[in-house]
């Protein structure tokens, strides 16, 4: 695709979208409580896919970032220092876990590589969730803490906002990628020593698309923790949050544009009819999934052969090695 | 010439606790080819990821155009005009092969003279011209390499290192490889050269050093080390014997 149709095809996806609330009850319709998680997948899974897709960093921490964005805003509304809605309490819930990301990715980044780099971020969660369980008043120790839901008077902001959200971290992933920064996260993925041996600071910019991820990753937490209202660290530090992004990705088509967004809505369709038709067996129906996208669909949606033969004329394959979750190389 | 291009002198690099070089010396002229040889493990590409700043030297001294750089980054390196084309070729391998090229001109010195550098790389591997569409980790080994050299010379390089640029080529692939090193060469490219191929590598190089494990045990002229008997009995064979 020539950048224009790419452009004129987010613009059109965006507007589409923009126009439900107008044909349907935003308060009654189930169908915009679905876009809402829909759009809140699609920016974490760019989170991912910047990350892992891109600059090859296989994370499992991403619901620590969410988690920590979640409880900025809820500890900052305790506090009375950011209020409903709050644009700039929304930044800060950004910024914080990525200026966590560049304290704790500069360490991990340089000394720890592939598996050991994702059991690295995995402990990341742990460690935040029981930092926030043993909190004390400030936390809400492990029951977390209630924010006031008198607050709520309408699901439209949440869609616009959860949309913004989607489109804003398709953007800045799309940016990143196709300047001269994107090239050096490829090159990063594609070959360490290479990228090095090129004249690319290769610790920098790891850190630098992981503290990004984070900040996308952040502002998540911080929406959804304005809608439920009750932050606690079994839900907003669960790992669902990082395993479901990396399943939209995965499903979808990791290192490409299109694919976290297909994967995202895609996925988040079939979990929501799962509850509705599944209820008893929904994890292990999510988890049946998992495993039979890795064997059957490892390069994702946007790389089947009719789909790439419509869109770009050339075949491609998976750029990163999913060994971590297949058990065989690529 | 009064000073050489690279000079190294008592390097020691360790991996770990383990020492892989120990007190290596040797000089680089502007101009020249040097070779560096051994068998496996001798400790020949260490001292080529030492040099490129992939791996930090313990003690010793690295002067590059009569100045220090020893322990410097990676991308400090490139920078200053030594560019390495690592072993096994690391391609990136997603990549189309114009991409790969225009990534080996990341530095700021060589971004400002893509277009043209691009060019004169394009003369010197017509075959990558033709394919620079092409995913570069679909073509075949031999065209890997030239890309892989290609990259390296995007930078801009003074001193242009290859790590076993024969590995894993078919002999007639190997043959054109050393044709291209001598080409490049002959346009005034410095090139400091790793190779198990004992015999091609001393027969391109004007001085050459021989490493056994992390130790230099000769060195001289690669004319020299090829009439050289032990060299002979120790790394080509009996074969040679009667040549």
């Amino acid at each position: 695709m020539k950048k224009k149709t790419q452009i004129g095809l987010l613009v059109l996806v965006t507007a589409l979208f923009a126009a439900v609330p107008l044909i349907l009850d935003s308060e009654k319709s189930y169908y915009v409580y679905f876009l809402f998680m829909a759009f809140t997948f699609i920016a974490l899974s760019q989170s991912w896919n910047l990350v892992a897709g891109y600059t090859g960093q296989i994370s499992l921490g991403l619901h620590a970032f969410f988690g920590l964005g979640a409880y900025v805003i809820a500890i900052g509304w305790g506090q009375e220092i950011i209020g409903f809605f709050d644009p700039l309490g929304m930044i800060l819930s950004g910024l914080i876990p990525a200026i966590l990301a560049v304290v704790v990715g500069i360490p991990l980044l340089s000394k720890l590589r592939g598996d050991y780099f994702a059991l690295g971020t995995l402990g990341l969660g742990e460690i935040l969730r029981l930092v926030f369980i043993q909190g004390g008043a400030l936390t809400g120790g492990s029951a977390g803490l209630m924010l006031p839901s008198s607050s709520y008077t309408s699901m439209l902001p949440y869609y616009f906002i959860a949309l913004f959200l989607a489109v804003f971290a398709t953007v800045v992933t799309y940016l990143m990628v196709q300047s001269s920064l994107g090239w050096a996260l490829k090159a990063v993925r594609d070959d360490e020593t290479a990228a090095a041996a090129n004249g690319i600071n290769i610790l920098k910019y790891k850190v630098l698309a992981f503290a990004v991820g984070a900040f996308m990753a952040g502002l998540c937490g911080s929406l959804q923790a304005y809608y439920l209202f009750h932050i606690h660290p079994q839900n907003f530090f669960g790992l669902n949050w990082t395993l479901y992004p990396i399943l939209m990705c995965v499903l979808g088509g990791v290192g490409s544009i299109t694919g976290p967004v297909i994967g995202a809505i895609f996925l988040t369709a079939i979990f929501e009819l799962s509850k509705i038709l599944l209820p008893e067996i929904h994890p292990i129906f999510s988890g049946l999934l998992i495993v039979l996208t890795v064997i059957f669909l490892p390069d994702g949606i946007v790389r089947l052969g009719w789909f790439e033969k419509f869109f770009k004329g050339r075949k491609t394959e998976s750029p990163i090695n999913l060994k971590l979750f297949t058990g065989k190389e690529k | 010439m009064a000073n050489p291009l690279l000079r190294v002198s008592d390097l020691n690099v360790f991996y770990g606790d383990a020492q892989a070089l120990w007190d290596i010396g040797f000089y680089v002229d502007e101009g020249a080819v040097y070779s560096i040889i051994g068998s496996n493990g001798a400790g020949k590409s260490t001292v080529l990821r030492a040099l490129s700043g992939l791996v930090r030297p313990a003690s010793g001294r690295v002067e590059f155009l009569g100045s220090r750089v020893e322990g410097k980054g990676a991308d400090v390196m490139v920078d200053l005009g030594i560019s390495l084309v690592p072993e096994g070729r690391g391609l990136f391998t997603s990549l189309t092969v114009l991409e790969n090229l225009e990534l080996g001109a990341f530095t700021k010195r060589a971004r400002p003279k893509r277009a043209k550098t691009l060019e004169w790389v394009n003369e010197l591997f017509p075959i990558i011209e033709a394919r620079k569409d092409q995913q570069a980790g679909k073509m075949s080994g031999g065209e890997q390499q030239m890309v892989a050299i290609g990259r390296a010379l995007m930078s801009r390089p003074k001193l242009l290192m290859l790590d076993e640029p024969s590995l894993g080529l078919a002999p007639l692939i190997v043959k054109t490889v050393f044709e291209i090193i001598r080409t490049l060469n002959e346009q005034k490219v410095t090139i400091l050269l790793v190779e198990q191929n004992i015999h091609q590598a001393l027969k391109i190089a004007d001085r050459a050093l021989v490493l056994k494990t992390g130790r230099t045990t000769m060195t001289g002229k690669g004319d020299e080390l090829l009439a050289d008997p032990e060299i002979q009995k120790a790394y080509m064979g009996t074969l040679r014997k009667g040549t």
